[in-house]
């Protein structure tokens, strides 16, 4: 819990000034449109900045330890670098790596299994699973409502000093959708403000022809459930989609990860089993496990020399948005939490 | 003298005014076990007369009130999201303004949150997730809750857990209760726990967490335990 009464005070005469702020969403251009209805939750600068403080504070795990970005680190392109299955609370590990975060506003599901079906709602999995954050809803609540520092920062975003749940998850929503990668090297050469190399356009091109069905242009998936060939592993018994569905054809399947910031957020795959994007080629060439719920774009095994991979790497990192993994917007709000510098 | 006439007598004109505004309708929740009003953390004897049930929790949400004349829909309750809960006295009463006066023969409602409200987000009031009634592994209402234990001989003791929910096809859990209804200041509405929880169903099936066909079959059982005290 964090109890800083000068920066307090720069909450209460900076941003209570400019109460009611509101901001609008910026679609890239030659975008679909976004799916979040940003009208039940109409964004503005306060909601986005109590989103943020919530998002980086340990105050919503149990024991105070874990925060959003203890598994969504924005150098990893917020998802958990280093472990191939995300550890939270107690040094408890659950089953899956966690995704990573970026162009929300566009998903039509969240988790690996789609068990959340609305971005507002997402926040309440970690925070009571116990083995992520360990807590309840309604004590996160008791403990914002005892803080001086978010009461103020819940009036500034709402203009109610309690914090109810619904407030707590449109405030972190908006902090969520706010995370918009759009400017990697495709989306420039995309927008003729740079040009692929020969190796990069080779890529591209066996990308077209070989990955973009699933990981669909621009967002680099299509949010759907396949299963991509992977063998199951046995002390996890991770069956996928079929756990929220009920249905065996369902079985093995997983939500499509996108591809943008692939150079950052490794492991790959559900449960991190894949250290490096060539393991992940090499699973697609040769890995492929087949099963009755194959994808059957994946019944026929992807043909790729040892350069041609090498081409589709090179591709795969013009994904790299250094400007969102680096945004000062996105990351720890030093100025919320921590003493302002002596001049 | 006069101006006290007058003013007693504007006392009573509005007295009169008043009086004449009809009281707001109420649906008044009941739960029972066989005979007996239900309470929490009290023992109810079963039918076999060894065993007996203790109730811990019971919370549910009625949505969607109307009421209906020769099959016309004559009220609509508007934003009609009621959380019940047996811990709550105050939430068993649900108070309908602007029923009063109207002529109707049909009560209906749903027990649970319709399949929209489930997909649209943080809601707040009755509806906020920190209720408790909001599952947290997957998104979706807990339509009714029911938790507590059975005590079968002196020792043995069963706990039962019914979280029943699901909003998807093929498990949608919301159930709607159509009741014959006359018009009255006071409508007492019987949910009758007596038969479900002595039902084979509860015994082979103690716990139900989660959306699926058996949380559906419950669903519709306990749907059924409705009933009207006129």
């Amino acid at each position: 819990m964090i109890h800083v009464p000068l920066k307090l005070a720069v909450i209460c005469f900076g941003l209570a000034a400019c109460r009611s702020n509101s901001s609008s969403f910026e679609k890239p251009a030659e975008w679909p449109e976004p799916v979040y209805d940003f009208s039940k939750n109409p964004l503005s600068t306060e909601k986005t900045t109590l989103g943020r403080a919530l998002f980086y504070d340990p105050i919503l795990s149990a024991d105070n330890t874990i925060s959003c970005a203890s598994c969504h680190s924005p150098y990893n392109a917020f998802t958990h670098g280093d472990h191939n299955v995300s550890h939270g609370i107690g040094d408890s590990t659950g089953t899956r790596n966690s995704p990573p975060l970026m162009n929300l506003a566009w998903h039509t599901s969240f988790m690996w299994n789609g068990a959340i079906n609305h971005l507002d709602m997402q926040a309440l999995a970690p925070i009571n699973h116990p083995d992520e954050m360990g807590e309840n809803t309604a004590h996160v609540l008791q403990k914002l409502n005892a803080s001086n520092f978010y009461r103020q920062l819940f009036y500034n975003a709402f203009g109610d000093s309690t914090a109810t749940g619904e407030n707590l998850l449109k405030a972190i929503a908006q902090f969520m959708v706010s995370l918009v990668s759009a400017n990697s090297k495709y989306d420039q050469v995309k927008r003729n403000q740079a040009s692929f190399t020969a190796q990069e356009q080779n890529g591209y091109a066996l990308f077209t022809q070989h990955c973009n069905k699933c990981h669909t242009e621009p967002l680099f998936s299509n949010f759907r459930f396949e299963n991509n060939g992977l063998p199951i592993d046995s002390s996890f018994n991770d069956y996928g989609r079929m756990q929220i569905t009920q249905d065996p054809q369902d079985s093995l399947k997983f939500k499509v990860p996108t591809l943008r910031n692939i150079e950052f957020s490794f492991p790959y795959m559900h449960d991190g089993r894949f250290k490096t994007i060539s393991e992940v080629l090499n699973h697609y060439t040769s890995g492929i496990k087949e099963s009755s719920t194959l994808s059957p774009l994946l019944l026929n095994p992807m043909v790729l020399s040892s350069n041609e991979k090498v081409d589709l790497l090179a591709f795969l990192l013009t994904l790299s948005d250094r400007e969102f993994l680096f945004n000062p917007a996105f990351a720890y709000p030093k100025e919320l939490f921590l003493p302002a510098p002596k001049d | 003298m006069i101006r006290i006439l007058i003013f007693c007598l504007s006392l009573l004109c509005c007295h009169h005014l008043v009086a004449r505004k009809p009281e707001p309708e109420h649906i008044q929740i009941q739960p029972v076990f066989g005979t007996e009003n239900l309470k929490l953390n009290t023992y109810y004897l079963l039918n076999n007369h060894t065993d007996s049930i203790l109730i811990e929790t019971l919370r549910f949400y009625i949505s969607g009130i109307e009421f209906f004349s020769r099959g016309e829909c004559v009220y609509k309750e508007k934003n009609s999201f009621h959380l019940v809960d047996l811990a709550k006295p105050q939430s068993l009463n649900i108070s309908l303004a602007g029923l009063a006066g109207l002529e109707y023969d049909q009560l209906t409602f749903n027990l649970g949150i319709d399949s929209t409200t489930n997909v649209s987000g943080a809601m707040g009031g009755e509806l906020d997730p920190s209720t408790g009634m909001y599952w947290t592994w997957q998104s979706g209402y807990i339509n009714f809750k029911l938790e507590g234990h059975y005590h079968s001989g002196a020792t043995k003791m069963q706990q039962f857990v019914y979280h029943l929910g699901g909003y998807a096809y093929p498990f949608a859990g919301i159930q709607q209760v159509k009741l014959p209804c006359k018009p009255n200041q006071n409508h007492i509405l019987i949910l009758a726990l007596d038969y479900l929880l002595q039902a084979d169903f509860s015994a082979i099936h103690p716990n139900i967490m989660s959306p699926g066909a058996e949380a559906v079959q419950m669903a519709k059982m306990v749907a059924a335990q409705f009933s009207l005290k006129e």
